[in-house]
């Protein structure tokens, strides 16, 4: 089991806006007993400052976890070389901002008829191919063949060795099928049987129970399962299956060894980019919905560059270039096409594809700036600085904004020709009943404003020059700025911004919401390990392996 | 990654059946019936969002003598006037457990109480003070199941959830969804047509002699991976059996099904099938919805459920209305102050046309005959929507309508004030009217006071 630190301080959903509903007369009255759902954050206040134990190994929760649609996909593509990603068609499944939160929800009919039509599917095409499939001729298809097939193929599907009763009992469900159906029909079944198997679609962890002890270490396959999901959002390749074959893969040394050749692969990129689509919420992207008076150029070729933009920068900033936090949040640069340079405006090195951009006359600040994201917080018909705001505040600083008073009228401002957005919000500023909470993001938002509501720079509205001016409160870098360069520097100095990151990478690692106590210890390693490496992002891959969280589970209250 | 457009086509086309005979001339058995044979009950549950306007909404006149029509006013109601002796307007019921933590955002509130009347679960991380549960659950089944729980078995599907464009937003995953079984069971909606339709309606033309090969051949698949769930069971602790034992639900239901096609009733004729379309596509929103109800509306004419809902959008919905002319999304209307008359008058718009929509479906399924009289008059219909009022999230006055008598267990053609009662009480009704003649509370005990009087 890993040696960790001695003592965490207790983790707490950092509050927001104490007090922010001052100026609100009685928010909850009408709701009656809704009294403690104010999001005051007085019942986390109460734990702020204590210490948890850190000598006392606790995982956390570790909930049973399906594969996610995205991991089904490129299962499917590492085990069969079917890449026809046939799980985008599943009903989206997901909580607590991720598609693999374990606690989502369980598997309805809808899903599993999906995994049969899915299975079918991947198994018809199998058949298609049977000689590569297959240690035999496709006319020479005998029961040894396909025992052959079965000790070679299901450990790989279900990711760790058979038991013999399952050999054997795999063997005979192809004995049975093929004597009703024919051996290349019973080849396809026992692909389907396989592939709709719990032993496919979960992770399973046996672990290795330790007596009546709470918490057990994982299996060798099984950390060498955890690896892989977390590095490549997929199953292990043939080198984890051989370490954890040879028992080499359950040390804290091995894991991080193993962890380290895992980032530094490729295929670790799709799932940074599946990560960042989801933290930062573009997943819809393609789906915005934008007035075409108002943007007339705006549509599927703009939308598409600006996700390749997105993409492209992400994919250099962490992959080819510094790979830090502070310059995905800062960097005076962004990688565009020809199109959307002309789109935005923007010079560019010449030449095909993604290039470089930088520009003298406007902030450019990293993700921050990224037309995508700034087109997804936003309105059909405007910029939302309000939305923009709350992304700065959820995503980067996992601060939880308080909701809206119920039963308080939220107008939002009329549409006037001759004013600026940031002006028809005044409003928010001068009523006391909207001030309070509303500091808490308009001011973010409107540093942004210099981005309309398809991502574009613009430095006038409605003919009237844009104040970008903003405030940042109740964070570790408060105090005002003008502009998205300035905000962007501020953030990617953040220590809370790291913590946050970190916090945001242990939920998606880990399929679940943290808890904030049994949690402490390991999520306070990962933040460590994060400032120790100077917000480098793939050391915070690497330090979320390297925690109880990762290593060891709860013992199976099997029985109870 | 780019998402990728649906690929059902993939899904159904190389594994199960080709598109076969059209259903009439396929040689599936149909069903005989004799003088005096009752059709069986169907609930539907018809959604849309972001509250209504109550003085839009309301029928004019008293309730001995009333309309929804003004000839100097375009009425959210108006498109249904015709079919008012099939209806019952239920102006007043609140969602009293709304009242109660945790959660605290009041479309999240909304959707999880609005179909089960009970306060919301927080998730294992305890985090529960604040704006969404971010791993959070409904406390309790949604209605439509517990009445599927009553009328639900025998047919292939225990119920059908079908959506238009009902997207998961990842960090608000309440908003989005409105059925469950229970806790962290929840039921999503099949938003693609052309899914539903291979799903539901490829089988029915089929050579019967290739359907019994593939429905064998399921099995056989389904036995041995259910006999790997149970197995699996024994070994893990509760909260995973419980996961377990959710799935394993799920493939024996698929399993049942794969008997439960029985005779099929006269009325049922195989749909066309519609085209492959961009699903999220806000400008085609109108035409999915029509696609799906014309779906739904066959599901039940041929008996393949009895219990089925249709979520337009979602909570907090964002649609843009552009068909009616709008610019901007629905949510930001549903908060346009009561002197911005024409954000006012669009949102009056938007709910007249989902009356519209309404009525197309309660045309469909009164256009279906069957023994004992019209589908509609086997079927409850219930409108609902996540919000009172809008611009304030309100909880009280929740816009419901309801369409049918149920097989004669409700007395339709009036309008009727509640005032005060929670909307648990007209579920409890609904579960009486559904076989469950016991039933004195639904949801949340605390806030129900027995059946809706008068109801």
């Amino acid at each position: 089991m890993p040696s960790l630190r001695t003592r965490a301080l207790l983790l707490a959903l950092l509050p927001l806006g104490v007090g922010c509903y001052e100026g609100v007369g009685d928010p909850d009255g009408a709701d009656g007993a809704s009294g403690d759902s104010t999001g005051d954050g007085s019942a986390e206040g109460d734990a702020e400052g204590a210490m948890v134990d850190c000598e006392v190994h606790d995982p956390g929760p570790a909930p049973l976890r399906r594969l996610s649609a995205f991991e089904y996909d490129n299962t499917i593509e590492d085990l069969l070389d079917d890449d026809r990603r046939l799980a985008q068609a599943f009903p989206a499944e997901g909580a607590g901002g991720f598609d693999n939160n374990a606690d989502a929800g369980s598997a309805g009919r809808l899903v599993v008829e999906a995994y049969m039509f899915a299975a079918e599917a991947i198994a018809a095409r199998a058949v298609e191919r049977l000689d590569e499939l297959l240690p035999c001729d496709e006319e020479a298809i005998d029961e040894a063949c396909v025992g052959a097939f079965i000790d070679q193929f299901v450990p790989r599907a279900w990711r760790r060795p058979l038991t013999a009763s399952e050999r054997t009992g795999l063997r005979s469900y192809y004995a049975d099928a093929s004597a009703s159906y024919g051996a290349s029909a019973a080849v396809g079944l026992l692909l389907q049987r396989v592939l709709e198997s719990p032993h496919f679609l979960y992770r399973v962890e046996l672990g290795d129970p330790r007596g009546g002890e709470p918490v057990m270490p994982l299996r060798d396959h099984e950390l060498a399962t955890r690896l892989s999901y977390l590095m490549w959002g997929s199953m292990p390749d043939e080198i984890a299956l051989a370490k954890a074959d040879a028992g080499e893969l359950h040390t804290l040394q091995q894991v991080e060894q193993e962890a380290r050749r895992m980032v530094a692969d490729p295929r670790s990129e799709r799932m940074v980019l599946h990560f960042h689509e989801q933290w930062l919420g573009y997943a819809r992207l393609e789906d915005l919905s934008r007035d075409a008076e108002r943007f007339p150029e705006y549509g599927p070729a703009i939308v598409a560059s600006q996700r390749a933009e997105l993409e492209g920068f992400i994919r250099h900033v962490i992959f080819e270039g510094e790979g830090t936090l502070h310059e995905l949040l800062a960097a005076p640069y962004t990688l565009v096409d020809a199109p959307l340079a002309d789109y935005y405006g923007l010079d560019r090195e010449p030449g095909p594809g993604l290039r470089p951009a930088r520009a003298d006359d406007r902030d450019t600040s990293g993700l921050l700036t990224q037309g995508a994201i700034l087109a997804v917080a936003a309105k059909a018909t405007e910029t939302h600085p309000i939305a923009r705001g709350v992304l700065v505040r959820e995503q980067l600083l996992c601060q939880i904004p308080p909701p809206p008073p119920t039963d308080l009228p939220l107008e939002p401002p009329a549409p006037d020709p001759d004013a600026t957005t940031r002006e028809r919000y005044e409003q928010h500023r001068i009523d006391p009943s909207c001030s309070g909470c509303h500091a808490l993001f308009d001011p973010i938002g409107f540093g942004l404003e210099n981005f309309d509501a398809t991502g574009r720079w613009r430095s006038t509205e409605n003919g009237l020059a844009i104040d970008a001016s903003g405030e940042l409160s109740q964070t570790d870098v408060d105090g005002p700025f003008v502009g998205a360069a300035e905000l962007g520097a501020r953030l990617a100095r953040s220590e809370q911004v790291h913590d946050c990151v970190a916090t945001q990478w242990f939920r998606y690692g880990h399929g679940r919401t943290e808890t904030p106590e049994r949690d402490a210890c390991s999520l306070g390693l990962v933040k460590e390990g994060f400032a120790d490496a100077d917000g480098d992002i793939r050391e915070l891959l690497v330090a979320l392996t390297q925690t109880d969280a990762f290593m060891v589970r709860p013992t199976h209250d099997a029985g109870s | 990654m780019p998402r990728v457009l649906s690929r059902r086509t993939f899904l159904r086309g190389s594994g199960g059946l080709a598109l076969g005979l059209p259903l009439l001339e396929a040689m599936l058995p149909r069903r005989s019936y004799a003088a005096g044979d009752v059709s069986p009950q169907r609930f539907v549950v018809f959604f849309s969002a972001n509250g209504t306007i109550a003085e839009r909404w309301s029928p004019l006149g008293t309730p001995a003598d009333y309309t929804f029509s003004d000839p100097g006013q375009s009425r959210i109601l108006d498109p249904l006037e015709a079919w008012r002796s099939d209806l019952l307007v239920i102006e007043g019921l609140a969602m009293h457990s709304r009242g109660y933590p945790p959660g605290s955002n009041g479309h999240d509130l909304g959707m999880g109480h609005m179909l089960t009347g009970i306060p919301l679960v927080e998730g294992p991380s305890g985090y529960a003070e604040f704006s969404h549960l971010p791993d959070g659950t409904v406390g309790g089944p949604s209605i439509d199941q517990a009445i599927a729980e009553q009328i639900g078995a025998g047919t292939p599907y225990r119920s059908l959830e079908f959506g238009v464009a009902s997207y998961l937003e990842l960090t608000r995953q309440l908003t989005c969804r409105m059925c469950y079984r229970g806790p962290f069971e929840v039921l999503p909606p099949e938003n693609d047509p052309r899914a539903a339709f291979e799903r539901l309606f490829v089988d029915l033309g089929a050579d019967p002699a290739e359907l019994a090969i593939l429905r064998a051949q399921r099995r056989s698949v389904l036995d041995a991976v259910a006999g790997d769930i149970e197995v699996l069971e024994g070994q893990l602790g509760a909260g995973d059996r419980h996961k377990l034992e959710a799935h394993l639900g799920s493939v024996r239901e698929i399993e049942l099904s794969l008997d439960a096609m029985g005779d099929l009733p006269a009325a049922c004729v195989q749909p066309t099938a519609p085209d492959e379309l961009d699903v999220w596509a806000n400008e085609l929103f109108p035409t999915i919805g029509k696609l799906q109800m014309d779906l739904m509306i066959m599901a039940l004419a041929c008996d393949l459920t009895r219990v089925a809902s249709l979520q337009w959008s979602g909570g907090e919905s964002t649609v843009r209305h552009t068909w009616l002319g709008h610019g901007a999304e629905h949510h930001e209307l549903s908060h346009a102050a009561d002197d911005a008359i024409e954000a006012r008058e669009q949102l009056a718009e938007i709910n007249r046309w989902y009356a519209q929509q309404f009525e197309y479906m309660l045309a469909g399924l009164a256009a279906i005959e069957e023994p004992g009289g019209r589908l509609l008059d086997h079927s409850a219909v219930l409108w609902c929507n996540e919000q009172g009022n809008g611009q304030t999230h309100s909880l009280d006055r929740i816009p419901f309508v309801l369409a049918g008598s149920a097989g004669g267990a409700i007395e339709t053609g009036r309008w009727l004030e509640v005032e005060g009662h929670a909307h648990n009480d007209l579920y409890v009704s609904l579960l009486r009217a559904f076989g469950d003649e016991g039933a004195e509370v639904f949801g949340m005990p605390e806030v129900c006071s027995g059946p809706l009087p008068g109801l």
